[in-house]
């Protein structure tokens, strides 16, 4: 999926390399040079290099880590996040990011598991009420810094404390348990052996990637996040593009929540803290900028799988799970100063 | 008498302009002397060379009979030549005192402030000036004038022998400015020598006591202001030669497209224009008279607060540049860098983005559509480059404008307004920008060109209109456009003789 996924990454930089009736101002010394620097240009390459030999590495060192249920043990943990980083990806590329992601999970998961256990509604209704309740949240979020002009960071922190307390407060910190069973089917089944979780993270993902690169609607977040000045001159609605990926973004964390809420057979309100930074460390690692204007939904799901392959790693070893922070803020450190090496680098050349 | 500042021979050069060639200038104590010239002349080089922004090339400063290279600001504040900028320097949210003594407070033995003896100071200080104010309040209280006389307030604190004022009276209204020339007199007579940047030909004749005029890079001459009158100095001002070639005027059919009536926004009041389609409409004015707000205004970047703009005989309402753009208006800003261009991304991308809808299906980009119109583009506007996928930041400026013109050209705008098109632009992009220009209208499109150069906006225009101070002064049709008819009107020095030769709609 993933290597499907990225091939088409390249599409656009090889263009001017692989088409034989190029005009008379381009250079067609070079090409192929031209070319293969162009893929390793290309950072979901580089991420798939990586976790590559990151996986080389383990299976040497840890006799259970090339085994199909570690896979799928490491998979299923990040299914979750998975989606998550959809929302955290689109948001980023138009140059914004959302902090409440994390608390807005909770709750959602909260009222998806109230809704069945206390009101009695069927699940489907359910998990209804907890995706517009995440999409509420994002469309506040979108509505205050687009019309009030908030900035982002205020504005989902904000919404971060609000979603938290309402989680917190709804239900006087006690978890809602005793959910239906075929609502926990959504966070424990499987299907052909691959667990439900998985299966609707590739689903999302896969569509998410392809509207990115290709779609009209989305291919705005580019232009918004490249310049937003600049995009609104060129008659793109700036304001209804941003608010659109806050809806998405707080959509996907409901979606996520409540799928974590199905594996856990209980709403937690304290769950999912800190899960935010994750998120956008992913999506920075897999190509993201804060800037905005660069980066993909399948770069930003590398970049959660390499640091999901990490904290395996540090399982395996029988690292405690408290050292964790240090190696993923390393990585974070090191692939953006990477970046911005490389970068000056090419432009000096 | 020994002049408090002498630049001998100065020249400064930027990539690919001579800003400075061999300029001398000197100014004596007790002297108001006014730097003027067109846009570009170089006076804002010479300016920022005094007060030690920008280093000359060559040439010599002499500072009170002493040869110096002035390092920075600070150091030219040292030997007593103080500047105020355009953009003011204050800390609006500090109190008016705490800007007048900005790093040289009167202190104690310790260190510590004496407040009291700064408040008084500072009310002597504005006495001066006419001015009292509360030294206490905070700065923001008070108008872009005060906030102006205090700067100058400053520089004259510093015990500054020499003043540079850039455009002090650009922001301010005409009772300060007369409260202003006052002071600044004042100071004259005190000794102090004042250079005066500006290109307000009414103020400089009341004020200055001699006026040096620069033009391309070159000083044309310098005149006691007793002896001359501001059409002479106009006519210094722009005198010279035609010697670019622009592309023949043969006009398409002609009918009037866009009509503004009235139309008032932030920067501009009450102007009303016609624009004809097969024509290139050249609209001229100083920087600052209203031009690029009138045009942000029409493209709905800035919705304008009244009057009226009707297009095709159907007064339309825009308040978003989609808007603008579906009544086939197009706009390339002024500032290609910041509004035009996403640097970062493809030069495909760039082409692509005011015309995404007709690019694509119903959800997907048609990525050969894509690639016709960005080779297309590259074919037609002979965008050099190293193919569609380049980021268009590693463009040259001459083919970053032909991106941005390929990304309107792709909507078949039936109105364009063009702002600052070759501004920074070889000369060789430069002519190719004024044909395609000129092929436009000759296909039947309405053409505004906004420009602050006269030879440009001469050479390409079948109908000049002239801004000053955000309202329209004047349209000439191409007969009638002299250059100094234009320039008179521009700069605001009407003669009767300027009136009678073009159609003056002074309000």
């Amino acid at each position: 999926m993933v290597k499907g996924a990225s091939g088409e990454g390249q599409d656009n930089p090889a263009q001017s390399g692989s088409n034989p009736t190029v005009p008379g101002q381009e250079i067609p010394a070079g090409r192929f040079k031209e070319t293969t620097r162009s893929v390793l240009r290309i950072r979901e390459m580089a991420m798939i290099l990586l976790i590559l030999l990151t996986c080389a590495i383990m299976s040497i060192f840890s006799p259970y880590f090339l085994s199909l249920s570690n896979f799928i043990a490491i998979a299923r943990g990040f299914s979750m996040e998975g989606l998550v980083v959809v929302g955290m990806a689109l948001l980023l590329i138009s140059g914004n990011f959302d902090l409440s992601v994390g608390s807005v999970m909770a709750l959602s998961g909260i009222i998806s598991a109230w809704l069945m256990v206390k009101v009695g509604l069927p699940p489907a209704l359910g998990i209804l009420g907890g995706l517009a309740l995440g999409s509420a949240a994002g469309a506040i979020n979108g509505l205050v810094v687009t019309r009030i002009k908030v900035n982002p960071l205020i504005a989902t922190l904000g919404m971060m404390s609000i979603a938290r307390g309402c989680a917190l407060g709804f239900t006087s910190g006690h978890p809602v348990i005793g959910v239906p069973m075929s609502f926990a089917w959504l966070g424990q089944g499987s299907l052909a052996g691959v667990p439900l979780p998985i299966l609707i993270m590739i689903f999302i993902v896969l569509i998410s990637d392809i509207l990115m690169r290709r779609s009209r609607a989305l291919r705005q977040l580019y232009y918004v996040g490249g310049s937003e000045k600049a995009a609104k001159l060129s008659g793109i609605n700036v304001d209804r593009v941003v608010f659109l990926a806050f809806v998405a973004s707080g959509f996907f964390a409901a979606l996520a929540g409540i799928i974590s809420t199905a594996r856990l057979t209980s709403g937690v309100p304290t769950a999912f803290v800190s899960v935010e930074l994750r998120i956008i460390a992913a999506c920075v690692i897999g190509g993201a900028s804060l800037n905005g204007g660069e980066g993909t939904v399948a770069g930003a799901l590398l970049g959660l799988i390499f640091m999901a392959l990490v904290t395996n790693a540090l399982t395996l070893f029988g690292v405690s799970i408290y050292w964790e922070g240090v190696v993923t803020g390393t990585i974070l450190t090191l692939a953006v100063s990477l970046d911005m090496i490389s970068r000056r680098r090419l432009r000096t050349a | 008498m020994e002049p408090l500042v002498w630049a001998k021979k100065i020249t400064k050069a930027f990539p690919g302009t001579l800003a400075l060639s061999e300029v001398d200038f000197e100014l004596l104590p007790g002297e108001i002397h006014a730097l003027v010239g067109e846009n570009g002349a170089g006076k804002s080089t010479l300016m920022h060379i005094l007060a030690g922004v920008y280093q000359a090339d060559r040439g010599e400063l002499i500072v009170e009979g002493r040869p110096v290279t002035l390092r920075d600001p600070n150091h030219a504040q040292q030997l007593g030549i103080s500047t105020v900028f355009q953009e003011l320097a204050l800390s609006t949210n500090m109190n008016v005192a705490e800007n007048v003594f900005t790093n040289s407070q009167p202190v104690n033995g310790r260190g510590m402030i004496r407040f009291e003896e700064m408040y008084r100071a500072t009310e002597e200080a504005l006495k001066i000036f006419g001015l009292e104010i509360n030294p206490r309040a905070p700065l923001r209280r008070y108008s872009v004038a005060v906030q102006q006389i205090v700067e100058i307030a400053r520089a004259i604190q510093r015990r500054a022998k020499v003043l540079i004022l850039d455009e002090p009276t650009s922001a301010i209204g005409e009772r300060e400015t007369e409260q202003l020339m006052k002071a600044l007199r004042m100071l004259r007579d005190q000794g102090v020598g004042i250079i005066y940047v500006s290109h307000k030909l009414d103020e400089v004749f009341a004020l200055a006591d001699r006026i040096t005029v620069l033009k391309d890079g070159q000083r044309v001459g310098t005149v006691p202001t007793a002896e001359t009158n501001q059409e002479a100095v106009v006519r210094m001002m722009v005198g010279r030669e035609l010697d670019q070639m622009f592309p023949p005027r043969d006009g398409g059919r002609e009918e009037t497209v866009l009509e503004i009536r009235n139309l008032s926004g932030p920067g501009y009041s009450n102007v009303s224009l016609n624009v004809t389609s097969g024509k290139v409409l050249g609209l001229f004015g100083l920087t600052g008279a209203g031009r690029t707000e009138l045009a942000r205004g029409v493209f709905g970047i800035e919705p304008c607060t009244s009057g009226e703009i009707i297009i095709r005989g159907r007064p339309v309402r825009i308040t978003a540049p989609r808007q603008a753009m579906k009544e086939g208006l197009a706009y390339i800003p002024e500032d290609r860098k910041e509004d035009g261009l996403f640097l970062e991304m493809s030069l495909q991308d760039n082409v692509a983005a005011a015309c995404l809808k007709a690019l694509s299906g119903l959800i997907f980009l048609i990525p050969s559509r894509l690639d016709n119109l960005a080779r297309e583009a590259i074919r037609k506007l002979r965008i050099k480059s190293k193919g569609t996928g380049q980021n268009v930041s590693g463009l040259s400026g001459g083919n970053q404008q032909k991106v941005l013109f390929a990304k309107w050209l792709a909507r078949n705008p039936k109105i364009l307004i063009a702002d600052e098109p070759t501004r920074g632009v070889d000369v060789g992009a430069k002519a190719e920008i004024h044909s395609l220009l000129r092929e436009l209208a000759n296909q039947g499109a309405a053409v505004v060109m906004i420009s602050s150069e006269l030879p440009e906006v001469l050479g390409m225009s079948d109908r000049v209109a002239v801004m000053r101070e955000g309202r329209l002064v004047a349209t000439f049709d191409c007969e009638a456009a002299t250059e100094e008819n234009v320039a008179t009107c521009a700069l605001g020095a009407i003669s009767a003789e300027a009136a009678s030769a073009g159609e003056i709609n002074n309000g």
